[in-house]
């Protein structure tokens, strides 16, 4: 196609076709005229040349050997050296002379600007880098900008999306990806069976964002939660890797068992009770959740009203927390890569006496209770050297751990197609003595498609991790009061040296251990089909298979030869399957109109199946084939499982809103669950939940400084169905040994079939603020939670043959307080950004009804308007300056001290409040965050549990010396004792009093990191559990006599490119 | 495609409703059996009652038993700090001690499965009438004998009868004589039931001696009456199983009186636990220090000079200038994973002996006098003759103290039934003894979750 060389002069929109990418061209050609090539690219593409002979006469002749190229490579390559240009305009590709195209750099840019979910942004402000080109995007997200110069930076602002630079070259439409701002009020919020902006949300939720999680150099996601959510009270149970972290959203509901909430990764339940049963965890139970990588998390959702957890049924009673991974994103691929490597040792240690100080101890002991030191009742004193000293709270658990964790992951797609691939790893070695650790390896990958149509919408994503743990048979902090002067761990010929039987060596407990082995697969599917504008089908469904097998190992050489010992093994095998389906059909209107209604309806069935067997070898020949159960003399089945959970829910939820000012919402759930009788196998629950956005009325128009503010109110029924299962049946287990040869059976529990749900109902009110333009967002919550019909594994007295029962009580507990949680960008100046956030919880629990408490089984243990946290307890008198021995009062004037009737003082044991305070300071290429968590807890149980009475033969904190030792003395601590009655009786007592109790207050530097940002690279150091300031009596307030909490100081980088 | 997508959902959704009854039958667990299947057949009403006697071990119960009453009276020392056996060797036990919650627990847990035998065979069908009747026998004579064990450490106790936890979990402690009455009402009706030969599950005759028999039962019955101090019935019973010489003799070599199936035995349990035979053996022998308790040597003075019982029965550990004598009736310790011995409960001696004291308080003393040197010549002591009545009494009491040494807690019931613990006690313990120790605490928890239960006095 020929035109005349004048019409090149003609102004032309020059449109950048994307088309003209999918294009693909060959030619080769030697020594041709460009014409010719035109025509070889006409015949492969839609495209057609526009030219004048002029120009082309001014062309070189071309050699070129073009393969697959896209067209524009294609064309790039053809022009190389020629002195013309071109460009595309719709399906005509114009050629002009280079000194004309040079004379039309002012061009026109048309572009659009989307959030993460191809929405488009509206009102952002679109600026030309270094001028004073600039607009704003339009209600479809589109702008238009004329005479930008060729090349050049686009600058994107907008108040929902964080500042985006992209470069513009030749192209003449750009579409412009931006993230969202994570302002409090725009955050998506994932919420049950769905997601909403926090602006419309009127339910009571936290939002943990995985940043947030893997800033920390914690294996556990929940242990990462401590101190950053209001009303999820998160306690760590020791500091051995992978151990049990207690996790409590708005206070004990229930008596007994089944306080845990339910928590669901990407719609499939995880267990919550330790995968490895007590079998294999000695000491140290294990937390399932350790299973899950922090790295694949992209939020972390805590739901706590009845308006969020309703919709759960049986099983939101506790609270819900919504994990949710990672997922792939649009875009070119983008690969990330952490790795940090760091040392750990415990935050806090306990003063012991040395050898000098603990023999005086011994002696004046054995002094004070007028008896001659022997052989057999003081070896330390007889047989021992008594020169020796022994650091064993250094040597046992004084160790420094060492982490390394390495995460990658790769996220490319397209509009369409996206995916996420990651991998991690993690190895984690412990304090104690020995050659302990955890070792994780995962690897996950995630997939969407979304058909062009967007209509359908398929995601599949599938996980793994194996988490294999070398651990000690028992918490090596039961050793640390090992005498100081103890014997050498070792004989001359290496062996345990049992010093002819006088001490328990504690190296028997560093060579016995126990190793575990948990393979975890996640897979899940989420497709979701348009059928009708606003009419849309989902189903999703998972599959959860946990697998866990391992041993544990008591080798001969661990053991006293005296004692005639057997080595011995142990074993266990268990898996947990839960497959889950839930189909749920939505619908919603939002028109023009002002009346927006969302309608979801669905259906859950749910299959746990369990299955378990322990079992015990004993007479090995030799200790190292303790890992073989075929080589073992005896076997023995311990235990054996096979438990079968079924759970299946139809539930609905009506949400309506008046122009997103008024909220409303209502859901309802019947659920039924197999863990109870036919009688009581369904139940009904739901709530109600109501929101007014004030902010939008027009009153508040007037004013400034309110940007935001919405009141909410929900009330409603929640269930707990934690109780085990099979519990309603009558049922006979065989016994693992025979009885003249046949096996024997014998009842698994008492008999009672009846029991029917608990109930907690739950009201909150709440408020969200937003003051200075969105600069702080404010919100508070006051709950109410009354849970009636107590279920609870009712203690009984073993007359009864055994000492509790599965039973309904006709018992009042309520939980109520107060949720603050404040977000500040405090300053925003220059280079300078400091944004701080800040949570406050003040939890009150109180038991307010119990019928015949008084002459319950339950009597001694709870009071009627007090907390379920209360103690009972002797009331200490002091240390009688006569006999140096403790006194208490006799309350009911018997004239001794009797049990129970003296113990009659309460104290109150619960977290009075708790919180946390965040900091993130950034400076140019500097950012500095410190998370600072703080608990309130006037009494908590304090070293004396631990230990046995000073002047027997285990050493004692430092502080034991201020002791009583003559008459008239008034002292803290009673006289040393090594074996009179009285004594050992008053100290029995003492920790039966207030002596047992500290004040666990503490404030924590939880977390503190320093990153320093070079490119695509991030270097950081991190600090966990850096300081604490606390006034507590004992080892760590949050672990109380477990191994404390580890201080972990770790340096890494992060590499995004 | 859209109709297709709306039918599948709107089945799913229906399909979830209907059948979800269907669904949450998820059946029992394939590792148990309920209660019916339990009685539905004599096989596993067999197995269900041949766990209390296994139980009997491997709860302990019987091994503490001895070792705890030895402790609080004056069969052993302790060698440790170990604060619960000083406890128990003080006479200085707190209500919450676990070694007496320990046996309180599991009396009536045994108790419980007794009861719940008897109901769930008086429930069933296709059990055949002649296991029925022998089960229910040997049920109620288990449940006798944890009840006569209860009261004799704790006083009245409450009387469990049934398995309703609803009333079992609210009741007051029953006098001495009620429980009295409920084991003799056991006993005499078990006596009509069990059969005169042991039994094999299979309801076969059995070589064994590890299930009650007719003579185990009367020997039982006896060794109550003579608690009571009714000496003709403990007579006449006594002379029932005596009178059965083709099953039961005094064995002439006192090392081989506790190997199973002796024909001394009248009623063992079977050693079931791994790794050791007997879990009374397993403590009493030392192979090192003694990291509890261990014989206090006085009783070894008991003996006369060429008593085979102190070289069969008797032996020492040696630690530098330490020696520690245990009791060496059982041979088998920690590790012996071949089964030679097991518990005795009931043996022919006790019941001569028993016999000898039954007559002597009915003042049949040649009768008496013979039935002692039954067991003395047994010993190779020599027979005595020509006592006094009252030195032929303390005879017979010094001789059950040295026949029955670490059985039972057979010593420290003798010391309470026949008035003797306060001189007796006061002199070994001095001021630790009180009165009132004589009978264990009420575990301390069993009274908070049941206000209806008084503590023992002194506690």
């Amino acid at each position: 196609m020929q035109l005349p060389a004048k019409n090149l002069l003609l102004p032309v929109i020059l449109v950048f076709s994307m088309a003209a990418r999918a294009q693909l061209i060959s030619f080769s050609v030697t020594n041709q005229p460009l014409e010719k090539v035109f025509t070889l690219i006409e015949k492969q593409s839609d495209y057609k040349f526009i030219y004048s002979s002029e120009l082309l006469a001014q062309s070189r002749p071309v050699t070129a050997k073009a393969e697959n190229l896209p067209l524009i490579k294609a064309l790039e390559l053809c022009f190389t050296g020629q002195p013309l240009a071109w460009t595309i305009n719709q399906k005509h590709i114009v050629i002009s002379s280079k000194k004309e195209t040079t004379m039309q750099t002012k061009r026109l840019l048309r572009g659009k600007v989307v959030d993460e979910e191809e929405k488009p942004v509206v009102g952002a402000s679109v600026v030309v880098k270094n001028s004073k080109t600039g607009t704003t995007t339009d209600d479809a997200g589109e702008f238009q900008l004329e005479d930008i110069p060729g090349k050049c930076q686009l600058v994107v602002t907008g108040v929902q999306i964080e500042t985006e630079q992209v470069e513009i070259h030749a192209q003449n439409t750009v579409t412009i990806r931006t993230r969202q701002k994570q302002s409090a009020l725009d955050q998506t919020i994932v919420i049950a069976y769905g997601s909403g902006k926090r602006r419309h949300l009127l339910e009571s939720v936290s939002k943990v964002k995985g940043s947030d999680i893997v800033k920390q150099p914690l294996g556990n996601p929940m242990a990462a939660l401590t101190g950053r959510v209001p009303g999820l009270q998160i306690t760590q149970g020791s500091g051995v890797p992978g151990s049990f972290v207690s996790i409590l959203i708005r206070g004990r509901n229930s008596l007994a068992n089944g306080n845990d909430p339910l928590i669901v990764v990407d719609g499939v339940p995880f267990p919550t009770s330790p995968i490895n049963t007590s079998f294999l965890s000695a000491g140290i139970t294990s937390s399932p959740l350790d299973n899950i990588n922090p790295s694949t998390i992209e939020s972390i959702e805590i739901l706590k009203d009845a308006a969020a957890t309703a919709i759960f049924g049986s099983r939101g009673a506790n609270g819900v927390i919504l994990i949710t991974t990672k997922k792939g994103r649009a875009g070119k691929p983008e690969v990330t890569i952490q790795a940090y490597t760091g040392l750990g040792k415990i935050t806090r240690s306990i003063d012991l006496l040395n050898t000098e100080d603990y023999l005086n101890m011994r002696r004046e002991a054995f002094r004070n209770d007028g008896v001659a030191p022997t052989n057999a009742n003081a070896p330390d004193l007889k047989l021992w050297d008594s020169t020796r000293y022994t650091d064993w709270q250094k040597l046992l658990i004084g160790n420094t751990a060492v982490i390394s964790d390495l995460n990658a992951s790769v996220s490319m797609g397209t509009a369409t197609t996206k995916f996420l691939l990651g991998t991690g790893y993690r190895r984690e070695s412990t304090v104690f003595a020995g050659d302990f650790y955890t070792e994780k390896i995962s690897g996950m990958m995630n997939a969407n498609h979304q058909s062009e149509d967007k209509k359908l919408d398929v995601s599949v994503s599938l996980s793994f991790l194996q988490n294999r743990s070398v651990l000690p048979r028992e918490d090596l902090i039961g050793y640390i009061r090992t005498a100081p002067n103890a014997p050498a761990i070792f004989d001359d010929n290496g062996r345990l040296n049992w010093a002819n039987s006088t001490w328990r060596n504690p190296w028997s407990a560093v060579m016995q251990n126990i190793v575990n082995v948990i393979e975890t697969w996640q897979s899940n599917l989420q497709a979701s089909y348009k059928i009708l504008p606003g009419l849309e089908a989902r189903l999703t469904g998972g599959f959860t298979s946990i697998g866990h097998g391992g041993r544990y190992a008591s080798p001969l050489a661990a053991l006293n030869p005296a004692n005639a010992p057997i080595a011995r093994a142990g074993f266990e095998n268990r898996s947990i399957r839960t497959k889950i389906i839930e189909p749920q059909l939505s619908y919603s209107i939002t028109k023009a109109s002002k009346h927006n209604i969302n309608l979801l309806l669905g259906s859950s069935l749910q299959m746990t199946d369990q299955a378990g067997i322990t079992m015990q070898g004993t007479g090995y020949s030799s200790d190292e084939l303790l890992n073989s159960i075929t080589a073992a003399a005896t076997i023995q089945v311990s235990t054996e499982s096979d438990i079968k959970y079924r759970y299946a829910a139809l539930f609905g939820r009506l949400g309506y809103d008046y122009e997103k000012r008024y909220l409303f919402s209502l859901s309802v759930r019947r659920d039924g669950s197999s863990r109870y009788g036919p009688a009581n196998r369904f139940a009904n629950f739901g709530a109600l939940g109501l929101g007014w956005v004030f902010s939008s009325e027009k009153f508040m128009k007037a004013q400034q400084w309110l940007s935001f503010g919405k009141l909410r109110a929900s009330a409603g029924t929640t269930g707990n169905d934690q109780i085990g299962d099979y519990q309603y049946l009558d049922l006979y287990r065989p016994s693992s040994y025979t009885y003249q040869g046949v096996t024997t059976f014998s009842p698994s529990r008492l008999f009672s079939p009846a029991f029917s749900w608990e109930q907690v109902r739950k009201w909150e009110l709440g408020m969200d603020l937003a003051v200075l333009k969105n600069r702080i967002n404010f919100s508070a919550n006051y709950f109410y939670n009354r849970t009636t019909n107590q279920l609870v594994s009712y203690p009984l007295p073993a007359t009864t043959g055994f000492t509790s029962v599965l039973r309904n009580i006709p018992a009042v507990i309520t939980n109520r307080g107060w949720e603050m949680e404040m977000n500040a960008d405090l300053l925003t100046r220059g280079d300078w950004k400091w944004q701080s956030s800040f949570n406050l919880t003040i939890p009150r629990n109180k038991l307010v009804s119990f019928e015949d408490l008084e002459t319950s089984t339950y009597a001694e243990y709870f009071v009627v308007g007090e907390s379920l946290t209360v103690v009972k307890l002797l009331e200490g008198e002091g240390v009688d300056p006569t006999t140096g021995l403790y006194r208490f009062r006799d309350i009911d004037k018997d004239g001794r001290i009797s049990l129970p009737s003296d113990q009659t003082k309460i104290i109150r044991t619960q977290v009075n409040l708790f919180g946390g305070w965040e900091n993130n300071i950034s400076f140019r290429k500097f950012s500095l965050s410190i998370h600072l968590s703080f608990s309130q807890q006037p009494f908590s149980q304090n070293y004396l549990m631990a230990f046995q009475k000073p002047g027997s033969m285990e050493n004692q904190p430092s502080w034991v010396t201020q002791r009583w030792t003559k008459p008239g003395d008034n002292a803290r601590y009673q006289r040393y004792t090594a074996i009179n009655n009285d004594a050992n009786l008053a100290f029995n007592y003492y920790k039966l009093s207030e002596g047992a109790f500290s004040d666990g207050a503490f404030v924590r530097l939880r977390n503190l990191v320093l990153n320093y940002q070079i490119g695509a690279v991030r270097i950081f150091i991190s600090a966990q559990n850096l300081y604490t300031w606390t006034r507590y009596k004992g080892l760590d307030p949050e672990t109380a006599n477990l191994l404390p909490p580890l201080r972990i100081l770790t340096g890494g980088v992060h590499v995004k490119f | 495609m859209k109709k297709i997508t709306v039918i599948i959902y709107a089945t799913l959704l229906v399909i979830s409703g209907s059948s979800c009854k269907k669904f949450l039958e998820p059946g029992e667990p394939s590792t148990q059996l309920n209660s019916g299947n339990i009685f539905a057949g004599d096989a596993t009403a067999t197995g269900a009652l041949l766990s209390i006697y296994a139980q009997l071990e491997t709860s302990l119960v019987t091994g503490n038993l001895a070792l705890n009453t030895g402790t609080s009276g004056d069969e052993f020392l302790v060698n440790t700090a170990s604060s619960i056996y000083q406890d128990l060797y003080n006479n200085n036990l707190v209500a919450g001690d676990n070694l007496t919650n320990h046996l309180w627990n599991s009396y009536y847990n045994l108790i419980y499965q007794a009861n719940s035998i008897l109901e769930g065979l008086a429930k069933a069908n296709s059990v055949s009438p002649s296991v029925k009747t022998q089960l229910a026998g040997e049920a109620r004579f288990l449940r006798a004998y944890c009840y006569f064990n209860l009261v004799n450490l704790y006083g009245g106790v409450p009387l469990v009868k049934s398995t309703d936890y609803l009333v079992n979990s609210r009741i007051g402690r029953s006098n001495v004589e009620e429980v009295y009455s409920l084991i003799v009402e056991d006993l005499e009706r078990a006596v009509t039931e069990v059969d005169k030969d042991y039994r094999s599950p299979s309801h076969q005759v059995s070589t064994e001696r590890t299930r009650a028999n007719k003579s185990a039962v009367e020997a039982f019955l006896a060794k109550v009456y003579l608690y009571r101090g009714n000496w003709s019935k403990a007579d006449e019973y006594a002379s029932k199983a005596i009178a059965q010489n083709s099953m039961y003799e005094l064995l002439v070599n006192p090392e081989e009186v506790f190997l199973k199936s002796s024909r001394e035995q009248l009623w063992q349990v079977q050693s079931v636990s791994n790794n050791m035979n007997t879990y009374i053996g397993s403590r009493l022998i030392l192979k090192t220090v003694p990291s509890t308790i261990y014989l206090d040597k006085r009783n070894l003075a008991l003996y006369e000079n060429g008593d085979k019982r102190k070289a069969a029965w008797f032996n020492y550990f040696k630690s530098g200038t330490d020696t520690f004598y245990y009791v060496f009736k059982y041979k088998a310790g920690v590790g012996a994973s071949i089964k030679t011995e097991h518990s005795s409960m009931l043996r022919l001696a006790e019941l001569y002996l028993l016999r000898a004291e039954a007559r002597w308080n009915l003042d049949r003393l040649s009768e008496a006098e013979v039935d002692l040197n039954k067991v003395r010549s047994r010993a190779g002591i020599t027979e005595i003759s020509g006592l006094t009545k009252q030195a032929l009494g303390d005879s017979i009491f010094l001789e059950r103290r040295r026949e029955l040494i670490a059985e039972g807690g057979s010593r420290w019931m003798d010391l309470k039934r026949t008035g003797r613990i306060d001189s007796v006690m006061t002199k070994l313990k001095g001021a630790n003894w009180n009165p009132t120790d004589a009978l264990y605490p009420i575990p301390l928890v069993e009274i908070q979750k049941n206000n209806l239960l008084v503590q023992n006095p002194g506690y």
